[in-house]
């Protein structure tokens, strides 16, 4: 079995910003070699996301607004007070829960070289307290 | 928008970016145990980008030359400001050191840095000490700021004692055309530092900086509470100028911040950036 690993970095444009990672995805899934098998998605920060939808430019603005509905800035958070291990006061808790609704990792399984996707599905890196450069990993397992 | 009211950030430290600490491990390190910053390194591109999500113009990036160094260096932040019209450079110098300093300071406004920034309790100098005048003399002369750290430090070996804004005062009132800026509006002594910059013709306040809560709580507290928006508009409007603290917090925080406090429209383009190009001796930005 072949374990192929690459980190991709990724640098996202708004506080707020799906960034299409599918082409990346792609890249690393040809650079392995493997023909079948799984891909494994993972973003290594705690304020980004990772998701599977339609590359849609509506979707891509009504996705980060309902979250911002759901988890709203203004409010009161444990997570807002001195941070001493940043040396700084931690003022974004929304990002953070944000994130954890939306999960740090996707696994995509792969046959005959592709990955098994429908034809409306792209990956996407879900940019919660940007714009930053983002560190994704992506694990391609299989043979 | 920015042609109309250019935006500027007044207090940015490069110290994460990857740029200034050209890819030099150990520099790092040193950055991260004498600030105590855990954020991650980020190209300047992504600076960029953050001034620009704020609609910011413009940003002032500082160096201090610490105990541990120049961090960031001097030479790699003026590599920087040659190659960015987008950003303007204070020059880290330790004042201490007579003439060498002053032929330091000369050598790096020459190179196009545009001010200095002193931080007395981390450098371990006290402001008020004559044996600065020189140095304070030559800077008088070349007619660039010094934005000095007064307030609240998270420096952990930096005493907040030494870091009250009344410890410029012996140096604002010996150079009384130097230009000078109180950093993070001198905060918890904010009306000390108020009253500085409304007795002291060249004295100025950067807003940087959260200390008590989020980037709306903390310059609501500042500049509505413990303030008063009228005193602000009536005393301060020409002295305040916007600044981040970046990385401590991020510039569109900050810009969305003011952007809550109820103030005239005037002021707040002073504020944002018109005081600074003042100061600065801008043409278009």
């Amino acid at each position: 079995m072949k374990i192929y690993t690459k980190p991709v970095y990724v640098i996202s444009e708004a506080p707020t910003h799906l960034v299409n990672i599918t082409g990346e995805v792609y890249k690393a899934l040809r650079e392995s070699g493997v023909k079948s098998g799984l891909v494994h998605v993972y973003t290594t920060h705690t304020t980004t996301g990772l998701t599977i939808n339609e590359d849609e430019p509506g979707l891509e603005q009504d996705i980060p607004l309902f979250l911002s509905k759901l988890v709203p800035e203004e409010g009161e958070y444990f997570h807002h007070h001195y941070y001493a291990k940043d040396g700084r006061l931690a003022v974004n808790a929304w990002a953070h829960i944000r994130a954890s609704l939306m999960g740090n990792h996707l696994t995509i399984p792969v046959d005959d070289g592709k990955l098994i996707m429908g034809s409306r599905q792209k990956i996407y890196l879900v940019e919660l307290d940007g714009p930053q450069r983002r560190r994704i990993v992506i694990q391609v397992i299989g043979e | 928008m920015s042609r109309l009211t250019p935006k500027i950030d007044f207090h940015v430290h490069p110290v994460i970016i990857e740029e200034a600490l050209s890819g030099d491990r150990r520099l790092e390190e040193t950055v991260r145990e004498v600030y105590h910053i855990g954020t991650a390194v980020q190209p300047l591109d992504a600076l960029a980008k953050m001034l620009r999500v704020a609609g910011i113009d413009k940003a002032v990036l500082l160096s201090i030359d610490t105990p541990r160094g120049c961090l960031p260096p001097n030479d790699s932040l003026a590599a920087i400001i040659r190659e960015n019209r987008m950003f303007i450079g204070f020059a880290g110098i330790n004042p201490t050191k007579g003439d060498e300093s002053i032929d330091e300071l000369e050598n790096l406004i020459s190179q196009g840095f545009r001010g200095v920034k002193l931080y007395p309790p981390l450098q371990g100098f006290r402001p008020g000490d004559k044996r600065l005048y020189g140095f304070y003399e030559r800077v008088q002369q070349l007619n660039v700021p010094i934005l000095f750290h007064t307030g609240v430090s998270w420096i952990k070996n930096v005493k907040l004692g030494e870091c009250h804004p009344l410890e410029v005062e012996k140096v604002v009132t010996s150079f009384p055309a130097l230009k000078v800026v109180l950093a993070h509006m001198g905060f918890p002594w904010v009306w000390e530092a108020a009253m500085m910059a409304v007795k002291y013709e060249n004295v100025y306040l950067d807003l940087s900086g959260v200390f008590m809560g989020t980037p709306k709580e903390h310059i609501s507290y500042v500049l509505t509470k413990l303030l008063t928006p009228g005193f602000v508009s009536r005393f301060l409007a020409d002295k305040i100028l916007f600044g981040s603290d970046w990385p401590r917090i991020e510039p569109f925080k900050m810009v969305e911040a003011v952007k809550s406090i109820p103030m005239e429209k005037h002021v707040f383009d002073k504020i944002m950036g018109l005081n600074a190009v003042k100061l600065l001796g801008l043409g278009e930005v």
